[in-house]
């Protein structure tokens, strides 16, 4: 049941942003740690292609390093940057649970119906 | 008239029409709905789906137990999914009922 | 455990960010503490603390202390011929602190801390949702 392609996007979406979070996280809890080096995760690109070509499971959600210019004890973790994308990553995850959920509904309503 | 035994019901139905495939995607995993499918291999893999259905919940839920769960959505996707279809297959299996009593009824 | 690993990465940081607030916060009150030459001075404590690496998600799993180190015994050598631990020539030692350099500290212990409060709070707000998917039909 529901491997229609919005549902397979919206569920492949939900764990690269589940991921996302897990990286910030990370990067914020080595806010002071010298030499650190922050990552990021990365799915669009990679999901809208796979989306354009049918398949949305084979999206890459990939993490690579920021790149930010390191500051005196060689971090790098930029905390504005950092806490800019955890909100809006939370309310991406808000906004595709809410429309899995919504997809689940409207299976209930044509069995009950 | 003798009345068919249980066991040959479905020999006993030919002319059931087949049920319509629901407009959900994936939906037909669940009926086994294929042109021309008889009622009892219909019932037989929408019990299968329903049990892989359940399966694959069971071991999300054991996995969030246990802490193993990297993803919580993993499972509740999969328990969500795992009671439609188990409703799916319960509507499907009254309203087989209910055809089958209306067509008993009709034969007396 | 994997589960809920953002919440867990972020209670590293704050139990790190907790752990330097308070070698700070001593560091600070001892700052006038007068020792006298013929032991050591009062040693300032100094966190070193590391990522912690997590196998499997490639999401790391947060950061640790992996060491309290002290600073220089010798502390800085004080004219205080009023002291009543001064010795012959009237100095004492005095630890070796910079205030500045302290309270600057302070400052970024506590906006870490509260960087890392504030991801445990989104951090739920999502494993929440995640659990709620479906609930209402």
């Amino acid at each position: 049941m529901l491997d229609d392609i919005a549902s397979v996007t919206l569920s492949t979406a939900l764990s690269a942003l589940a991921q996302r979070q897990r990286v910030s996280a990370n990067n914020i809890a080595n806010l002071e740690t010298p030499d650190f080096s922050a990552s990021a995760v990365s799915f669009e690109d990679s999901l809208r292609a796979a989306v354009a070509a049918g398949n949305p499971a084979s999206a890459q959600v990939t993490v690579n390093p920021t790149g930010e210019t390191p500051g005196i004890n060689g971090n790098n973790v930029d905390l504005d940057t950092e806490t800019i994308t955890d909100e809006k990553t939370q309310l991406q995850y808000s906004l595709l649970s809410g429309a899995m959920s919504a997809k689940f509904s409207l299976i209930d309503t044509v069995i009950k119906g | 008239m003798t009345i068919p035994a249980i066991g040959a019901i479905s020999a006993a139905l030919p002319t059931l029409p087949t049920q319509p495939a629901l407009s959900t995607g994936g939906a037909d995993a669940a009926t086994g709905a294929s042109a021309g499918g008889d009622f009892a291999s219909m019932l037989a893999k929408g019990l299968n789906a329903v049990q892989s259905a359940q399966d694959k919940a069971d071991t999300l839920a054991v996995q969030a137990a246990t802490g193993d769960l990297t993803d919580i959505h993993d499972y509740t996707i999969a328990a969500t999914q795992a009671s439609l279809v188990t409703e799916l297959a319960t509507a499907i299996r009254t309203k087989g009922i209910d055809a089958f009593n209306q067509i008993m009824g009709m034969q007396a | 455990m994997s589960i809920f690993s953002a919440i867990n990465a972020s209670g590293t940081g704050l139990s790190t960010m907790r752990s330097w607030l308070d070698v700070l916060a001593n560091n600070i009150a001892k700052v006038n503490t007068v020792k006298p030459t013929s032991g050591a001075a009062f040693q300032a404590s100094y966190l070193e603390v590391s990522e912690i690496p997590e196998d499997g998600n490639g999401s790391g799993g947060g950061v640790e202390v992996t060491a309290l180190r002290k600073s220089d015994p010798n502390g800085r050598l004080t004219y205080m011929p009023n002291s009543p631990l001064a010795d012959a020539n009237g100095y004492v030692r005095l630890p070796d602190i910079d205030m500045g350099e302290q309270m600057g500290n302070l400052i970024m212990a506590q906006r870490a801390f509260q960087a890392n409060a504030a991801v445990v709070d989104r951090a739920r707000t999502v494993y929440e949702d995640a659990i709620n998917i479906g609930k209402n039909r």
